[in-house]
């Protein structure tokens, strides 16, 4: 079995265009680029938060990864390679620009984290046109403090797994998890602002009356089991 | 038994899946009981898959044209092809 057919097993189709530009295809070259270019500008901009900054970083990532592209090992795939050289370039050029920041934990107080917006959101995909949610979304992800923006992106947009996610973050797997949990709630509570229903007064007393069920529920219904004996919290 | 906290701090754990069968089913428990719980199981779920539906932040039209611009500059020059 050749290394490309071992590579094409594995599940990830870039490899084979890895193998052809390693050859000197330079249009299988262009291909991954293809590939990859959007994952690379949404993790350039994400960290830059800036379109010049993202698309030069988006630049020096593409050239980066043709020159040096021998020295990519197939124990991960060619888009978290790919990832963790664009998040390098990127924070190379915040470096310069804003030497001050970083993709530390920004220690956010832990109230940030907690819901606030609860209301119900009805169906924004039918209230808001496509373009308007777009651009909810952007803005909602583009608010968020950096650390939590770049984590979202790679976790819930580009869809890598948390391995991958942490490897191109060069975070432990945890911290990683921590990260995307905050940025998930924070976006759901921007998000919240423009999607929710307004509250009603019919929709505060069927939340009151559901809280008053819950409370008289809670301690008489066995939760399935292994979870009995402990002391009931907060509601 | 769960609380509402814990709820928040195994969300992500619930939506991807994670965690063992015993915690998930104290969670589904939990939130099918708990409107607060419910409303932000739900939301964080949706908004996960509205960002993903809206693709957003396209790499502008201009940025992509210059990148292949540039890349094909480098591919020019032989020193710099792939070893």
């Amino acid at each position: 079995m050749t290394r490309t057919t071992i590579a094409a097993d594995k599940g990830d189709p870039d490899l084979v265009l890895v193998e052809s530009a390693l050859q000197g295809d330079n249009r299988a070259f262009e291909a991954l680029v293809r590939h990859n270019e959007k994952r690379v500008y949404r993790t350039t901009l994400a960290i830059t938060a800036n379109p010049a900054d993202a698309e030069e970083a988006m630049q020096e990532t593409f050239i980066k990864a043709f020159v040096n592209l021998a020295s990519f090992r197939r124990d991960s795939r060619f888009s978290t390679w790919i990832t963790r050289i664009a998040v390098n370039e990127s924070l190379q050029i915040l470096r310069r620009r804003r030497p001050t920041d970083s993709l530390d934990d920004p220690q956010t107080p832990e109230a940030m984290f907690r819901p606030q917006r609860i209301e119900i959101w009805g169906d924004p995909e039918r209230r808001f046109a496509a373009q308007q949610v777009k651009e909810i979304v952007e803005h909602g992800i583009a608010a968020l403090p950096r650390t939590y923006r770049v984590a979202i992106v790679l976790r819930d947009i580009e869809q890598l797994s948390n391995d991958e996610a942490a490897q191109a973050l060069g975070l432990s797997v945890p911290a990683l998890k921590s990260r995307v949990l905050r940025a998930r709630l924070m976006l759901r509570e921007a998000l919240a602002e423009k999607f929710q229903n307004p509250p009603t007064l019919r929709s505060r007393l069927a939340r009151a009356a559901g809280m008053m069920r819950h409370m008289m529920a809670m301690p008489f219904e066995r939760p399935p089991r292994g979870s009995a004996g402990k002391q009931e919290g907060e509601r | 038994m769960i609380r509402c906290q814990d709820v928040l701090d195994n969300l992500s754990c619930y939506i991807d899946g994670d965690g063992s069968e015993e915690l998930r089913r104290q969670l589904e428990w939990h939130i099918a009981r708990c409107p607060r719980c419910h409303v932000v199981f739900d939301t964080t779920q949706r908004t996960l898959r509205i960002i993903a539906d809206a693709d957003p932040f396209e790499v502008p039209l201009t940025a992509s044209a210059r990148l292949y611009e540039r890349l094909a500059q480098v591919m020019a020059r032989p020193g710099d092809a792939p070893a």
